[in-house]
């Protein structure tokens, strides 16, 4: 069950290295989650090229931020929802870099989003 | 601030850490730990490994919470209280361990 | 849980009114805004107001205005128009408040 009252979604719209939204948004995922905030994170639009498996990052001198996902279970970072129809307009499997993602319709992904209280977008 | 070590200067902060973590060996981070007149026991390397591990592993720093979520893990549940690792590490655990780790001081500093 | 939708870019070079459209619910509130305006004369304007009778669909009639971007075609149960100080009041009138642009 989600407590409305503190729930809070970081929705992720853009790929991850030609800007730093997708840093951003993953430094507030950590800092939420050290202080136990109920967080959870949504991708969609480029937002799901964040996800994709076997990038890299250092071939443009960027730092591998995408690496750090793998630890969100240490920070009690347990929901991570992807839309289907965003990997579908991609030509994008659902074969992601981290396990435990679950792959939503769009109008499900809205519901999800309709349930948090506080929606950052990045 | 310039530690010198087998007659090679290796750069850090001002506080002290490694401006590059792929120079850190035991050594180094025993001169480190001498630096501010902390001795190091097997249960400090113990956790100064586990750091280091976790940042090659995910590359990042980890804060308390998720030190201690992690420590769990892997050592079980009496090592990784955040009272047990603050006694190692009176400074603060994450703070401290990743100085002697080699690794940047973590950006979120709880 | 309704969503306060601010879409504050152009849809002729963003994506970002898309995205919105997929993300609105029953209930929801939408308004054009800054560079949202140019957004009237967007094919995508259509399927916003297909969704008119389930949502309440909102123009800021200063920033319109200062584009000469004209919405007297528009039904005004389709697209109403207010100003900045209604706009802060459905800021509290939602429960969350999301920024497309």
């Amino acid at each position: 069950m989600i407590n409305k009252k503190q729930s809070i979604a970081i929705l992720n719209s853009t790929a991850p290295f030609a800007s730093t939204n997708g840093k951003d948004a993953l430094d507030l995922a950590l800092i939420f989650g050290s202080y136990e905030q109920n967080t959870s994170l949504f991708f969609q639009g480029d937002g799901v090229y964040q996800l994709v498996k076997k990038q890299s990052p250092d071939k443009i001198s960027t730092k591998d931020y995408l690496k750090t996902f793998a630890a969100f279970e240490f920070y009690d970072i347990k929901h991570i929802y992807v839309c289907a129809a965003s990997l579908d307009q991609r030509a994008l499997s659902d074969d992601f870099h981290i396990d435990n993602v679950t792959v939503l319709t769009t109008s499900e992904f809205s519901k999800e989003l309709h349930a948090r209280k506080i929606i950052l977008r990045f | 601030m310039i530690l010198t070590y087998l007659g090679e200067k290796i750069g850090t902060d001002k506080q002290g850490y490694l401006l590059d973590f792929k120079q850190w060996n035991e050594e180094l981070a025993d001169l480190i730990a001498q630096n501010d007149q902390f001795e190091l026991t097997s249960a400090h390397w113990e956790v100064i490994h586990f750091v280091r591990s976790f940042y090659l592993q995910y590359n990042t720093s980890p804060a308390i919470r998720a030190l201690t979520k992690a420590m769990k893990a892997e050592f079980g549940e009496e090592k990784a209280s955040s009272r047990y690792l603050y006694r190692l590490f009176p400074e603060g655990p994450a703070k401290q361990a990743t100085k002697y780790a080699g690794l940047p001081k973590p950006a979120r500093c709880i | 849980m309704t969503i306060l939708h601010l879409i504050r870019s152009s849809a002729f070079s963003s994506n970002d009114l898309k995205q919105c459209i997929s993300n609105i619910e029953h209930y929801d509130n939408v308004v054009l805004l800054d560079d949202g305006c140019y957004n009237i004369n967007h094919p995508l304007m259509k399927q916003l107001q297909d969704k008119s009778s389930m949502i309440n669909l909102y123009i800021v009639k200063d920033h319109a205005q200062a584009r000469a971007v004209n919405f007297d075609d528009i039904s005004k149960e389709v697209l109403n128009s207010i100003t900045m100080t209604e706009l802060v009041a459905l800021t509290f009138s939602n429960d969350s408040v999301v920024t497309w642009q």
